[in-house]
């Protein structure tokens, strides 16, 4: 995790320091760059270029598109931001089958993806559009360079908007003690969730759900269920968890980042579930993709069927493959029959109690997770052939310490959020007494410190 | 509301937090390891005293390290094989090896590979700290239920910097409570903190524990001859008991000299000797290995001569003179080279 050893901890506190102690808001600003290049660097290497490269690109061409509004100059702006995207994101994927027989192929496979493009390209669309459509966004190149390549969110969001940042940018108060307190706890929170995804990954000892994943040929239909409930627990807490850190290392410097996620595995629904999970990419999908799309006509057919669609791109943007268009398909595939059903209760006045709502969410989201995790087809069919059938026996029985660990997570996320319902603030631990939140905060240091070196990587840099 | 917290509160709530702390670190070791939540563990619960002072405890077990009935780094005695012991300190017990990986569990591997069946067995005796001393007033006692044909010598040479006291019976010291966060802490702490900055720390521990004192130059010869004498009697005693010894050189992770980049890995070393000068420790090395092959040709003893042989640098050591997996395999090979033929040579019955 790059923001959490000794050295980039410091790092951020003098760089915090700086940023609190400088008068001027440019010169701030330039200090917030310069670390955030320094960052990247550290991170991407010589993939900073690119970074650059985009950053330049996307500025001058969406002040041409505010002021020419041009279609045409829109296109070839989406054409050039998808091509860089596609030329590392997907290009060397088409290339491997010819890897072997042609160096270009080879040399195209061997493209490394440069850290965080899929984030910072649709940052850069995003922009683009919006000054396509004319809205009052009139960054400075300083301004624009951290909207893009901000440290906190450069390498895996959330995806920020510029009309969302920039007014932030320009206030003229400065990060405080209390912006770093509030940023800080946040942190911590973080780190906490992020831990405990790792641990559901790696398990107590070594037997989590990579383990049974590994092992998922000899799954009956009762493991492969426990498997997804912890697989969607595992990567909500590491990404959720990834997304609150970093909204929390911006708050410390008094930037308000948009939420990512918002206790998804509550939801009642899949369209609820999509406005609840990634938000920033869901919202993304939804404002550049989906609406654009759905007004060129207003047949019920169309609208259903560019729904479809954009949860394929949904899908497609995480991995050019198979796994993932059919990931995509069946979430819009759910979005569509949610709409179907409403319309369907509606006329017949049907009311669904909310525990049956949720069961049935909770199930479907959870078994397309066999599409977003499985290494290759036949796994995902295997794993689907269990997860369809009560009475597939297991040949591979899970271990009583994974059993646990799920059990546990979901009763520890449910009370949780039971909790947080009832009580003051859904993210602030302020209604904690302090020996509680001590107490917190310890465990969660002795699972950062402790579990470092056993835990796998974030699983969202992949994308 | 956090402004109207007395310091108490806070003072409470740190209490709290080291509590969670410990809580944690044990609830760890007992889902890791199965170590109990109340007692002390750590590396003293593998052994035990008795009239003859430290020894395994049967059936310990701490982290990676499991013994057997007979409080031996070593699977339970074989009735149908060739016993080999295994004499010597940690570096023969195995420390950063994976479990199984210790060079005797190799060296057992590479004999029954090369006789194609499951011939022998090798009797892991060796404990941290063993010195011969130790060795020489438990060997009957080890004979008599081991009963092996051969015994592999590979003697810990840094122990003979400080002359064992023969009176003195090293025993465990009796379990205290400790925080085991802090040990967890500190190992933490090694392998994250800059080496420079820990060779630093260490020459600042090596100052302040030496306070004053003289700094040995080189080994004093009375130490030599101690050496000397022990090995001597420990050979001797096996012989008469009809147990043919097989005497290993000491190697370390220098080779014949200590190259800048390695100087860390010697002052680590020197922490647990201070008095000794730095450029006094391969000289230390290189006499005692003569008095190992000198002793040999006068015994008319089987050398097998890690000292030379064994490549040095960190991939075969972790630090000073404890092996890596790849070490302890390199040395399993060295010694196997030498063993097997003497096994041969040796026939006979399975057991002495």
């Amino acid at each position: 995790m790059p923001f959490l050893s000794p050295l980039p901890l410091v790092a951020i506190f003098l760089t915090w320091l700086a940023v609190r102690y400088t008068p001027a808001r440019q010169a701030r600003h330039a200090i917030v760059l310069l670390a955030s290049g320094i960052f990247y660097y550290s991170v991407g290497g010589s993939f900073i270029v690119i970074l650059a490269l985009s950053i330049v690109f996307n500025f001058y061409w969406g002040d041409l598109l505010r002021r020419t509004s041009s279609t045409p100059l829109l296109f070839t702006g989406i054409a050039v931001n998808i091509g860089l995207l596609s030329t590392f994101k997907y290009l060397p994927q088409l290339a491997q089958p010819w890897a072997n027989l042609s160096p270009t192929a080879a040399q195209i496979a061997a493209l490394v993806l440069p850290v965080g493009i899929s984030f910072w390209t649709f940052q850069g669309l995003s922009y683009l559009f919006d000054q396509y459509r004319g809205e009052e966004l009139d960054p400075t190149l300083l301004e624009f360079a951290i909207y893009i390549a901000f440290a906190p969110t450069v390498l895996s969001g959330p995806i920020s908007r510029l009309s969302e940042l920039l007014p932030q940018l320009r206030s003229s108060e400065r990060a405080g003690w209390s912006d770093l307190a509030r940023g800080t706890q946040q942190m911590w929170v973080g780190i906490w969730m992020i831990s405990l995804g790792r641990l559901l990954g790696s398990g107590v000892p070594a037997e989590g759900v990579t383990w049974a994943f590994d092992r998922s040929a000899g799954l009956g239909f009762f493991e492969v269920w426990l498997l997804l409930i912890g697989y969607g627990f595992q990567i909500f807490f590491d990404f959720a968890g990834y997304s609150r850190l970093v909204i929390g290392l911006a708050a410390g410097f008094a930037i308000q980042l948009q939420e990512n996620f918002d206790r998804p595995f509550l939801s009642l629904t899949p369209t609820t579930f999509w406005q609840r999970w990634h938000m920033s990419l869901s919202f993304w999908i939804r404002d550049y993709l989906f609406m654009p799309l759905a007004m060129v006509r207003g047949d019920l057919w169309w609208r259903n069927g560019v729904l479809v669609l954009s949860m394929a791109v949904f899908g497609l943007w995480h991995q050019a493959s198979w796994l993932f268009l059919l990931w995509g398909v069946y979430q819009g595939t759910l979005l569509v029959l949610h709409r179907f059903w409403q319309q369907f209760a509606k006329r017949r006045k049907l009311v669904v109690p909310d525990l049956l709502s949720w069961l049935l969410t909770y199930v479907v989201i959870s078994l397309g997770w066999i599409l977003f995790r499985s290494q290759d087809l036949p796994q995902a069919r295997a794993l689907l052939g269990a997860a369809l059938n009560p009475w597939a026996r297991a040949t591979v029985s899970l271990p009583a310490s994974f059993v646990w660990l799920v059990l546990l997570t979901a009763a520890g996320y449910f009370s949780w959020c039971w909790l947080s319902e009832r009580l003051e603030g859904r993210s602030s631990l302020n209604w904690i007494p302090v020996e509680g939140r001590f107490s917190f905060y310890a465990l969660t240091s002795y699972l950062v410190v402790f579990y470092r070196s056993s835990v796998e990587s974030f699983i969202y840099f992949r994308f | 509301m956090a402004s109207r917290l007395t310091p108490i509160r806070y003072l409470i709530a740190l209490v709290v937090a080291g509590a969670t702390f410990e809580g944690a670190a044990r609830l760890d070791d007992y889902i890791a390891y199965r170590a109990p939540l109340l007692e002390s563990y750590n590396a003293n619960v593998l052994y035990t005293n008795d009239e003859l002072g430290k020894r395994g405890r049967p059936f310990a077990h701490y982290v990676k390290w499991r013994f057997n009935s007979l409080g031996y780094r070593s699977p339970e005695l074989d009735p149908n094989r060739i016993r080999i012991l295994t004499i010597g300190a940690s570096e023969t017990f195995g420390l950063y090896e994976s479990a199984g990986q210790e060079y005797p569990r190799l060296v057992e591997a590479e004999l029954n590979r090369r006789a194609g069946t499951a011939t022998y067995q090798v009797v892991n005796v060796a404990f941290p700290g063993l010195t011969n001393t130790t060795v020489l007033r438990r060997l009957p006692e080890i004979l008599s239920t081991v009963q092996p044909k051969v015994a592999v010598i590979y003697a810990s040479l840094s122990n003979y910097i400080y002359l064992p006291d023969p009176t003195v019976i090293p025993r465990v010291p009796p379990q205290i409570f400790e925080w085991r966060i802090a040990s967890k802490a500190k190992t933490v702490l090694k392998e994250i903190l800059p080496l420079a900055l820990q060779s630093q720390i260490r020459s600042w521990e090596i100052g302040r524990d030496l306070g004053g004192g003289q700094v040995l130059e080189r080994l004093p010869e009375e130490n030599v001859t101690f050496f000397r004498l022990e090995l001597r009697g420990l050979l001797e005693r096996l012989q008469v008991a009809g147990v043919e010894p097989l005497l290993v050189t000491h190697a370390t992770r220098f080779g014949d000299h200590v190259t800048p980049e390695e100087r860390p890995a010697l002052i680590a070393w020197r922490k647990f000797y201070p008095n000794l000068s730095e450029g006094a420790f391969l000289d230390m090395e290189e006499r005692l290995n003569q008095v190992i092959r000198e002793e040999a040709a006068t015994h008319k003893i089987t050398v097998a001569e890690a000292a030379r042989e064994m490549p040095p640098g960190p991939r075969y050591f972790a630090d000073f003179v404890h092996f890596s997996d790849d070490g302890s395999r390199a040395m399993s090979a060295i010694i196997s080279e030498k063993l097997y033929p003497l096994l041969l040579q040796l026939g006979g019955s399975r057991k002495r």
